[in-house]
């Protein structure tokens, strides 16, 4: 096991959980305004106020009584997806793609009952996921038809691009793609791999696996070298523009396309983790210095979006 | 002022304050700074029962008369709704309890602690007055037969001591003579060796009581008193163990003197029952205890001025901000994850009183099969708080099994199992169990291993003779414990873990 001395850390610029949490998202982020990114149900209806695609909500619960019109509500619904309004780290996310009669089937071909989707819900609706246990919402959402363009590098699941905004500006971003060991979600800790993306045309940098550098997707064996990304100025556009929704000085976006309605934010997070920084090879902290310098004006969405892609383009 | 610079001057005012005062106790109140030798300590508890009738009560409980070679160093009684004072009278210390009325079966206790020295034992030093017993055998033929021993004794023997083994060695005899056949008398008329051996005494002129002693045992529970037989050489108390004969004072021996142990007014069915244990403690906590009243004058708002009782539970409690300060280095500085924030810390406080080894495989056989059921609930459908409580119930119910099982095996230390909170086990289970469905086995291991390996980190430092003693002794270090977990709150550098995490960043740039 090797280490590296933290001086050396220091002078890449490398950022820590604990200066993550201390410099940026307790001096950025205030309290107050965190419910508008950790329910996403919020979220959602603060999207739709500002304009901003989000994936399309079918329906909510609240009380475990409104599970007997679960069937009517899910009737001629075939994909969609099942998460709680509150939850973290992407658990609690149940995902249907296909139904026959009754059944309702995974995307790694397991199927469901409507009973079984309703115990979900239910442990849903009482906490089981959410951050501090506390009773929850159910979301119902329609289920996003991805783009192509991952389809050679993602094993199942749902890939998605993370944008770290500082004060609005995009800084870095990657995309995340699921792999069999990560059980077809898109969450690094669990082994799905990161692809760092150049903020000013959205080329793949670098891929990591549990923060380590790999060259082609562990399943599909495919190189991501000629991955591209449709669309990057609007993923970037959205995901700044969410600055005003929130309030939030450093967060987190989600986004994801969708092959007809383009780019959408699946959720916002308030403490985005520092993977990124080992998927795009360099560390956050210059970025963020940089933007600190320059945000006396204020820039609107746009103008935010240019500046940063001037700023840390690479090729 | 910013927060930054608010926040140094707090750690700084903190130090200053907890520093100082340490410095103040061990510089002008004579505190050690360093627990240094330990010594023993013997507590004696006496538990005393009764039955009231329902009038007035008085209970009055004797105390060992004479503790030579022992220093005691704390005495206690607990008697809720009694009133309490010590009697002294004639040398002989007693405890007495009162009530107007009470009644119903009462329990009193009384608790001793002394720290054994070995050097200068001897017995009754200072109280010389010797009684005169009237004697035993006033008719024939036992008049004669106890005149013929005692003149056959005398005969044999030089001096008092000689004299006193002399007829100790005939009352023992395994074929007696036909004299003390007599005088010790057949199933119809029985009478008490001990007490013939001091009616031999006194009839062969020398002066000897019958006193009460209580050998001291580690552990021991319902310790019997055993009788000597003491004379007065003319200079000295000597003692004597009636069925060997042999002189001199058992290394562990109390005395707890020739009076009557118990005498209660107003009650029926009263017993004592006495049980000891041995402890360590530094010699110089134990030098400080001895002056503690003086202290206490000194150092008006100290723990020391509590009863001794909320003492022992401070001595627990004041470990606890020392688990928090490790549970912060290990999260924030190292960067281990464990399951649940301060779960480790009650963890280890388990551990304390189940011991390392015991509590560790306890806990761990408790969660797997805590999990297996778990994994088999989870096919039911339950909802979440009913399936949690369902968990907890299953805890429980694995504890009495364990514990029956473990005892029916000779197995003592399964026993201890009920010292875990169940509560934070079954929340343990039903965690660790939805750490396993969404994010597989791995997670489960690191992040249970981690609240392990932090809850083992705990213990030791918990149980850390010295860290005992710095809290315990110097309560105002937890002001430097303060100041250095708003210190660490601050750090915004890398964690161990992280060194590793990000090593392939830098490789590669360079």
């Amino acid at each position: 096991m090797k280490i590296v001395s933290p001086w050396k850390l220091e002078r890449e610029g490398v950022l820590g959980m604990n200066g993550r949490n201390a410099d940026y998202v307790l001096k950025y982020n205030r309290r107050k305004f965190y419910p508008r990114v950790d329910d996403k149900l919020i979220t959602k209806r603060l999207a739709l106020q500002g304009g901003i695609p989000v994936p399309e909500l079918i329906a909510s619960v609240r009380f475990n009584h409104q599970l007997r019109d679960l069937k009517r509500v899910l009737d001629g619904e075939s994909e969609f997806v099942i998460k709680p309004s509150q939850g973290c780290a992407g658990q609690g996310i149940l995902v249907i793609t296909q139904r026959e009669g009754d059944l309702f089937i995974k995307p790694n071909g397991a199927t469901l009952t409507l009973e079984q989707i309703k115990r979900h819900i239910s442990d849903i609706l009482s906490g089981l996921h959410s951050l501090g246990g506390q009773p929850d919402r159910a979301m119902i959402e329609k289920l996003i038809h991805f783009t192509d363009a991952f389809e050679p590098y993602t094993y199942q699941g749902v890939p998605d691009i993370r944008v770290i905004m500082f004060l609005g500006y995009p800084v870095m971003a990657m995309t995340r793609l699921s792999t069999s060991m990560s059980d077809g979600k898109a969450n690094l800790h669990q082994g799905a791999v990161g692809v760092g993306l150049d903020i000013g045309n959205g080329r793949p940098l670098r891929a990591v696996q549990f923060d380590r550098p790999i060259l082609k997707h562990p399943d599909t064996g495919n190189s991501f070298e000629k991955m591209s990304i449709e669309r990057w100025d609007d993923i970037l556009l959205i995901a700044s523009r969410c600055y005003e929704l929130t309030e939030l000085g450093y967060m987190g976006a989600d986004v994801v396309l969708d092959r007809e309605k383009g780019p959408m934010i699946l959720e916002l997070n308030a403490r985005p983790g520092l993977a990124i920084q080992a998927a795009n090879g360099t560390g956050l902290k210059n970025r963020l210095e940089q933007i600190k310098k320059l945000s006396e004006s204020r820039a609107t969405p746009e103008q935010r979006v240019k500046i940063a892609q001037e700023l840390f383009a690479v090729a | 002022m910013s927060s930054k610079s608010q926040l140094y001057i707090w750690v700084a005012l903190l130090c200053i304050l907890g520093l100082g005062r340490t410095l103040y106790k061990n510089q002008k109140l004579d505190f050690p700074l360093v627990p240094g030798v330990q010594e023993d300590v013997w507590i004696l508890e006496a538990q005393i029962d009764f039955e009231a009738r329902g009038d007035a009560v008085k209970v009055s409980f004797g105390l060992p008369a004479y503790t030579s070679g022992f220093e005691i160093i704390d005495e206690s009684v607990a008697s809720p709704g009694y009133g309490y004072y010590k009697s002294e009278n004639d040398g002989v210390a007693r405890a007495v309890w009162s009530a107007r009325s009470k009644e119903g079966p009462q329990r009193l206790y009384y608790q001793i602690s002394m720290v054994q020295r070995y050097e200068g034992r001897e017995v009754g030093a200072g109280d010389r007055t010797i009684e005169t017993i009237p004697p035993a055998f006033t008719e024939e033929p036992f008049l004669s037969a106890a005149n013929t021993v005692v003149e056959a004794a005398r005969s044999r023997s030089a001096d008092s001591e000689t004299y006193t083994r002399e007829i100790i060695r005939r009352i023992n005899e395994e074929e007696p003579s036909q004299n003390v056949r007599l005088l010790l008398g057949n199933s119809f008329r029985q009478v008490d060796r001990i007490e013939l051996i001091h009616d031999l005494l006194s009839r062969g002129g020398v002066p000897s009581r019958i006193v009460k002693g209580l050998p001291l045992g580690d552990g021991r529970r319902h310790a019997s008193m055993h009788r000597y037989i003491a004379i007065f050489d003319g200079s000295l108390w000597q003692l004597f163990n009636p069925q060997t004969g042999e002189m001199g004072f058992p290394e562990d021996l109390i005395i707890w003197g020739q009076h009557s142990l118990l005498d209660v007014e107003g009650g029926d069915n009263s017993k004592v029952t006495i049980s000891m244990i041995k402890t360590s403690q530094s010699a110089r906590v134990l030098a400080l205890q001895g002056i503690s009243s003086e202290t206490t004058e000194r150092l008006p708002l100290s723990l020391y001025a509590l009863p001794i009782d909320v003492q022992a539970a401070f001595k627990l409690l004041l470990l606890i901000p020392i688990g928090a300060i490790v549970v912060v280095f290990i999260r924030n500085l190292i960067g281990l994850r464990t399951s649940g924030t301060f779960m480790p810390i009650l963890i280890a406080m388990a551990f304390i009183e189940t011991k390392l080894v015991t509590g560790l495989v306890i806990f761990t056989v408790v969660i797997a099969l805590g999990l297996l059921i778990r994994s088999y609930l989870s096919r039911l459908n339950l909802l979440l708080v009913p399936r949690i409580a369902a968990v907890l119930i299953v805890v429980v119910c694995l504890m009495v099994i364990i514990s029956i099982v473990g005892h029916n095996l000779g197995i003592e230390a399964s026993m201890r199992v009920t010292l875990f909170p169940m509560i934070i086990l079954a929340w343990t289970i039903e965690r660790m169990s939805v750490l396993w469905d969404e994010q597989g086995a791995k997670e489960v291991y690191v992040q249970g291993g981690g609240s392990l390996l932090t809850a083992v980190l705990v213990y030791l430092v918990m149980t850390s003779e010295y860290i005992q003693f710095y809290t315990f002794m110097f309560p105002e270090l937890l002001l430097v414990a303060l100041a250095l977990t708003l210190a660490i709150g601050t750090y915004s550098g890398y964690r161990l873990t992280e060194l590793w995490r990000f090593e392939p960043l830098v490789k590669e740039s360079e």
